[in-house]
């Protein structure tokens, strides 16, 4: 049995590289497009924008793009990237995002992100709520987000969790 | 033989996840990414950083750069309706922390708003406190606070809101983790970016 296991896992490690991901509960996919693990930081109140975090995998064979974001949460989304530069962060904001053939967008911390502007509740650690996602080719997606505390590095946290809890 | 579906698609996740993170992590050594403290630290070549201030604290107390003499403070200037950079940084400075073990306790983080026209000392407190049980949040008269933005060569402008009056504008701001030391002179100037595990090791070499 345990022999069994560890071929198991070299299997499904080999099947990373190979492109085939396993599907988890945070996975939606529509057409070729493939939305994972979408996560939003907890917010205090509402005054504050909201931020969402979420990568895109597209298995076609063409370009799409991301081009717009709506959810009841929030009164306007908008694609931002903070670029850093000679040690300045500014948000500057991203009309259509590219998502290439065969590959990925990732929206990441300090990097490209959904900026949830005028929201109507409070983002509770915890806690979903719906978005929808609107694509070139693809057209509308709808996720469910899930709430990491404010403080949440995302999902780098939980892979190293998860490679600590091996020792 | 039995197979244990749900034990199986645990062991195929977890082997998934090492792999991206091995991934992840070879990709970033591939691009000369500081993988390690040293890369993550600025030389400031004796630059003269840093300085006295009067800012206001939790309650509307007032809070000087005396009252941390003795400590390190690990500072970040930024404001709290920043919504991806600024938790991004704060929440590397509180986890840093966290790995620093029995050192963690001669630093105290503190996040220094440039946007006091929303950042209340009351709102600070509940934002800072989401980071790090003992961040201090400072905000303070405008006046003060481009006093010490000055004397720390960091940088912010207020953006342009929606609509005149709006409270919706955006802050350039520098993104740098200052240490500062227990006699108030700069020690070391950290990258933003830098992530937790980077931060811990640059300050695991410079705290005693």
């Amino acid at each position: 049995m345990f022999s069994l296991r560890i071929l198991l896992a070299a299997l499904l490690t080999l099947g990373v590289g190979l492109g085939t991901v396993p599907a988890t509960a945070h996975e939606v996919a529509k057409g070729s497009m493939v939305v994972d693990h979408p996560w939003a930081r907890a917010t205090i109140g509402t005054s504050r924008p909201g931020v969402v975090y979420v990568t895109l995998i597209n298995e076609g064979k063409h370009d799409d793009a991301l081009i717009g974001a709506i959810s009841p949460v929030a009164a306007r989304i908008h694609i931002h990237q903070t670029r850093r530069e000679n040690g300045v962060a500014r948000m500057a904001p991203v009309k259509r995002l590219v998502v290439p053939a065969g590959g990925r967008a990732v929206l990441k911390p300090g990097g490209i992100h959904l900026m949830l502007m005028g929201l109507k509740q409070s983002l509770e650690v915890n806690d979903a709520f719906s978005l929808t996602l609107k694509f070139e080719k693809a057209g509308a997606i709808d996720l469910e987000v899930f709430i990491e505390p404010v403080g949440s590095p995302g999902m780098m946290k939980n892979m190293k969790d998860m490679k600590h809890g091996k020792k | 033989m039995h197979l244990n579906k749900p034990l199986l698609f645990v062991i195929g996740a977890f082997a998934c996840a090492l792999l991206a993170f091995a991934l992840v992590k070879g990709v970033r050594l591939m691009q000369g990414q500081p993988a390690t403290g040293q890369g993550a630290i600025i030389a400031t070549g004796g630059a003269d950083i840093g300085g006295p201030f009067s800012l206001i604290g939790a309650g509307g107390k007032r809070v000087g750069d005396g009252d941390f003499r003795g400590r390190h403070m690990l500072i970040y200037f930024g404001y709290s309706f920043c919504p991806d950079v600024c938790p991004t940084e704060l929440q590397a400075m509180g986890r840093a922390l966290d790995q620093l073990g029995s050192k963690a306790g001669q630093v105290t983080p503190v996040f220094i708003s440039v946007d006091p026209a929303r950042d209340t000392p009351a709102q600070l407190k509940e934002y800072v406190h989401a980071f790090h049980p003992r961040m201090v949040g400072l905000t303070g008269p405008k006046a003060a606070i481009d006093r010490v933005v000055k004397s720390y060569r960091a940088y912010y402008r207020i953006g342009q809101p929606s609509k005149p009056g709006a409270l919706d504008y955006l802050v350039d701001h520098t993104s740098f983790i200052y240490l500062i030391g227990p006699d108030g002179k700069l020690k070391a100037l950290f990258r933003g970016g830098v992530g937790a595990d980077a931060l811990a090791q640059g300050l695991t070499q410079f705290l005693p």
